[in-house]
């Protein structure tokens, strides 16, 4: 018997907002010719307006679609309400069929596509060594060239000094950030354009701002001494830039075997591209990753994760000075998984772990707190959360869901999972003893 | 003070502040001297870097010194569940909202409330919808009242603090004086509302003390709590109120008023009907019914509401009067004077030359006092006539209170024409007046009647605006537990009939979410 997602998990696969509801109404049972399901996979016939049924089928192990519709989107509205209607009324499929031909065969090629994939990295590429060298050089020339023009213009912003700054126009931002880009350096160029907005933040923008072009000053720095420094630290330089890792090489390291749940998430959105951040815990050694994923347009995110999701899976860890962002080298979700092992933290014991992660790692932009026993209170209109030692943390001042944080505590201690970015607090999910809840 | 420096130097730039300059001693003093200095820009850089990487990494929480408030008192409903929150969610917004107010029914039946993490969004919904919010006080629970206290746009939902329904019981004058004089108008109103149950006397002498000074918007919100249940005792601030500068303060008191049996105000309007209608026994049996209504209008009837002019269609201004007279008088007084039942004094009063109007001024009455005796036997009356919709629409705004013989009169309608639910047909006016939970009996004659209109093609080839209307009331009429039932027995349609497509498929959808709150409930 297939496992049954979740409806957020269902809901989390939408490309968009705008495919919700089309899924839904497409998820009534009239709407199916038949609905069937196998060990791994569901299948379907739609009506749909053209005068043949819309054949849909989906892979459960690794949730993907299969559908005849013309849509654009993907998953298309056939493939969600497929799930819907299962989740739902799972009774209405016809259970432990073979499938028919067009799913089988689909089943099959997915399959066989998986299986090489074990076998690549970069050892199993059939590439030119000595090409790939000159390639790597003129990257490394490249961005070489590009930093070396950040550090003056750096130096030059140092010179005329921070005061100029609200004058300056984004173009100021922009025209460095896009010669990052050109450089091959698109990391740098996400900071610079964060930046172009630092002045208008309010008080204290001045020390904010100084503390990013600092980030930025100790990567050209690095970047020039990368010889003398460790490999993981040239890999969080590299990262920090926004060079890629190939994920086939990633795979060929040993990662984590264990249950991890999904602790909570976030989610961005710059230029039609959106950005989930999910942070996952392992059952048995309580060490935490971040999986990022992205999605363009009306895509959907590659696997269907939700605050609360389990799974048994094998976790490899990008190389870097604190290990924190991971890749999911294999998956298959479940329902069973204990919280027993979760440790909270107080406040200070979170800061402590802090200051060992971003002193291994400046670039650190987020890093996980979990609270033991804090309590969320409102002064003016700031937000903060103290815990049992009457230490405080402020929640940062974009955090719109602070009564839903409040909604949950009552001013009684709660546990609470999210991200601390160095100045303020991000509240993601809460622990209670029947599970996440997401905020 | 090194940082300071730093940030000075940052801020007005090292070609005016010149190079860093800092004290060599402590910690961070002996770090920085170890930094190369030949260029100032890349010194200072180097050294905000020491510093602020520093303090980022040493980042010291503040300490809180004041003591917190009060957390929020214990529950004493129980978690109406994950299953059934997620599904109220879904019901908040979007395309099952019109469900939302059956949903948090459900969930007060239960003697259940929302769960936490829903409140936010439950509570933000009260705001949007009014009519929403004692349904939605209900079920916040305690975490909720507690919560809306914090806020005020949530106020709504925790009106009557648990110390104001204490002081009721107790009769303790002088708080309930103190909390009303700060409470805000809604508070007032569910403040009064407790008041009138537990210590009536101190809730009039509460209410008169700041009535004078209320704004006539205020004073029709205060006015408006005394139409449930209104007693003798309440009469003369009633009766004062009927001198009140606002019209509607005065129409709503001459409408408490006429409910109050045996008030004076009720015995004057009688007195005055009295005048005007009689009833005479035969000397062979039986009774007569003779109408005598004046040729002039008398100025002192617009101290009981009674316009002047007509301004219904085919209703002159004599037959007005007196429609309004009568509708002010409960018809149960008629039936009681004359021993009659409802049926015959309708058969009675078909006889009359007035006949129109005294049926409906007891329409009127029946619909006023929420007779259901007199309602049926109207209902039935009409039936019996020349019963098209027209003669039947807008008599009373809801027959809910009619129950199953609502059910019954209506089934007998479908069954009189059974070909199919067109826009003239006699049910169509009562169904939109039942608002309750249909029979199961009734819920399938409705929808078979729908879908047989559905199969006539030729005919209707896309449903009309009633026929929709009734789809969508039907979806939240039928008996949920029918769900699995109503998704079949539709004829295919075809793709030129898209509006019956989607009528049928919007029903069915609100159908099953419907089906699934039921069943959720149940299962907990």
């Amino acid at each position: 018997m297939p496992r049954h997602l979740t409806i957020n998990e269902i809901i989390a696969l939408a490309p968009d907002q705008a495919s919700i509801q089309p899924a839904r109404d497409a998820s009534n049972e009239r709407k199916w010719l038949t609905v069937a399901t196998g060990e791994t996979a569901l299948w379907g016939q739609a009506h749909g307006s053209g005068s043949a049924p819309y054949q849909t089928a989906v892979d459960l192990t690794e949730i993907a679609f299969k559908c005849s519709c013309p849509s654009r989107k993907f998953p298309c509205k056939h493939g969600m309400a497929l799930l819907l209607l299962f989740e739902r009324n799972p009774a209405k499929f016809q259970q432990g069929d073979t499938p028919p031909e067009w799913v089988s065969q689909w089943l099959e090629k997915r399959n066989a596509s998986k299986e090489p994939k074990l076998q690549s990295g970069s050892a199993a590429r059939t590439s030119d060594p000595a090409k790939d060298e000159l390639k790597s050089a003129k990257k490394f020339s490249n961005v070489a060239e590009g930093l070396a023009e950040l550090r003056t213009w750096l130096n030059d912003v140092i010179r005329q000094g921070l005061a100029e700054i609200p004058s300056k126009g984004y173009s100021f931002w922009d025209s460095i950030a896009a010669r990052m880009v050109d450089a091959g350096a698109p990391g740098a160029a996400r900071l610079l354009r964060e930046m172009a907005g630092i002045a208008a933040t309010g008080p204290g923008w001045q020390q904010r701002l100084l503390r990013r072009i600092v980030l930025l000053h100790l990567l050209t720095e690095g970047f020039t001494n990368r010889e003398t420094l460790p490999d993981t630290v040239v890999s969080d330089i590299k990262t920090t830039l926004g060079w890629t890792i190939n994920q086939e090489d990633l795979f060929l390291l040993d990662g984590i075997h264990d249950q991890w749940q999904v602790l909570g998430q976030r989610f961005v959105e710059e230029d039609r591209i959106r950005a989930r951040r999910s942070w996952i815990v392992s059952a048995r050694s309580n060490e935490i990753a971040l999986l990022l994923h992205f999605a363009h347009g009306n895509t959907a995110f590659p696997i269907p994760l939700s605050t609360g999701t389990a799974m048994d899976a094998e976790i490899v860890h990008y190389p870097s000075a604190y290990p924190q962002r991971g890749a999911l080298k294999s998956y298959s979700f479940t329902d069973n998984f204990s919280f027993s092992q979760l440790v909270s933290l107080s406040i200070l014991e979170n800061l402590c772990r802090y200051s060992s992660a971003v002193s291994a790692q400046p670039w650190l932009e987020r890093y996980p707190f979990i609270l033991r026993s804090v309590v969320p209170i409102q002064s003016g209109s700031e937000w903060y959360v103290i815990d049992n030692d009457s230490n405080i943390l402020p929640l940062s001042q974009n955090f719109d869901r602070p009564w839903y944080l409040l909604a949950q505590s009552g001013l009684k201690p709660i546990d609470v999972f999210g991200e601390w970015d160095g100045d303020s607090f991000w509240p993601l999910s809460v622990i209670t003893q029947e599970g996440l809840v997401n905020i | 003070m090194l940082i300071e420096n730093i940030m000075t130097c940052a801020v007005l730039g090292t070609e005016r502040a010149g190079v860093l300059q800092f004290s060599s001693t402590g910690l961070d003093g002996g770090l920085l001297s170890s930094l190369e200095q030949d260029d100032r820009e890349t010194y200072l850089l180097n050294a905000a870097a020491v510093v602020l990487l520093q303090r980022r990494a040493g980042y010291i929480p503040a300490k809180n010194s004041s003591s917190l408030p009060n957390p929020c008192p214990k529950e004493s409903l129980t978690d109406c569940g994950k299953g059934m929150s997620g599904l109220i969610r879904e019901a908040i917004g979007g395309q099952f909202r019109s469900v939302f107010p059956e949903a948090l029914q459900l969930i007060r039946a239960r003697r259940q409330r929302i769960s936490f993490f829903l409140l936010v969004d439950i509570l933000n919904a009260g705001v949007a919808q009014k009519n929403l919010q004692v349904s939605i006080s209900e079920v916040v629970g305690e975490r909720g009242k507690w919560l809306a206290s914090q806020n005020e746009q949530w106020s709504y939902a925790c009106l009557v603090t648990s110390t104001a329904v204490t002081a009721a019981l107790n009769n303790d004058a002088s708080s309930l004086f103190s909390i009303w004089s700060t409470a805000s108008r809604a508070e007032q109103s569910a403040l009064l509302s407790e008041m009138r149950i537990y210590c009536s006397d101190t809730a009039l002498a509460v209410l008169q003390s700041t009535w004078k000074d209320e704004t006539a918007a205020g004073r029709i919100e205060i006015i408006k709590c005394f139409t449930s249940n209104p007693k003798i005792e309440e009469e003369p601030f009633l009766n004062n109120a009927l001198d009140d500068k606002s019209i509607e303060v005065r129409r709503i008191a001459q409408k408490i008023l006429t409910t109050i049996p045996g008030s004076r105000f009720s015995q004057r309007i009688l007195a005055v009907v009295s005048q005007f209608i009689r009833f005479d026994k035969h000397v062979f049996g039986g009774i007569g019914i003779s109408v005598t209504i004046p040729q002039t209008f008398d100025p002192e009837w617009k101290n009981y509401g009674i316009d002047e002019s007509s301004w219904i269609k085919d209703v002159g201004d004599r037959a007005w009067w007196f429609i309004q007279w009568i509708s002010l008088v409960p018809p149960e007084h008629w039936t009681t004077i004359t021993n009659e039942t409802p049926a015959s004094l309708l058969r009675l009063a078909d006889k009359s030359e007035w006949s129109d109007a005294i049926i409906i001024g007891w329409t009127k009455a029946a619909a006023l006092s929420s007779d259901t005796d007199w309602k049926l036997a109207i209902l039935q009356h009409w039936s019996r006539s020349n019963d098209q919709r027209t003669s039947l629409s807008g008599l009373f705004p809801s027959i809910n209170d009619l129950a199953d013989k609502a059910d019954d009169l209506i089934i007998e309608r479908l069954d009189r024409d059974i070909e199919s639910l067109h826009d003239n047909h006699s049910a169509l006016p009562l169904l939109q007046q039942y608002t309750n939970v249909w029979s199961d009996n009734l819920s399938r004659r409705v929808i078979k009647s729908i879908q047989r209109t559905c199969r006539q093609t030729v005919k209707t080839p896309q449903p009309t605006w009633h026929t929709r209307a009734l789809l969508k009331s039907a979806a939240l009429r039928v008996s949920p537990m029918l769900a699995d039932d109503f998704e079949n027995g539709w004829p295919v349609i075809d793709k030129t009939r898209d509006e019956w497509k989607s009528a049928v498929d919007e029903f069915t959808q609100l159908l099953r979410f419907r089906h699934n709150l039921y069943k959720e409930m149940s299962y907990e």
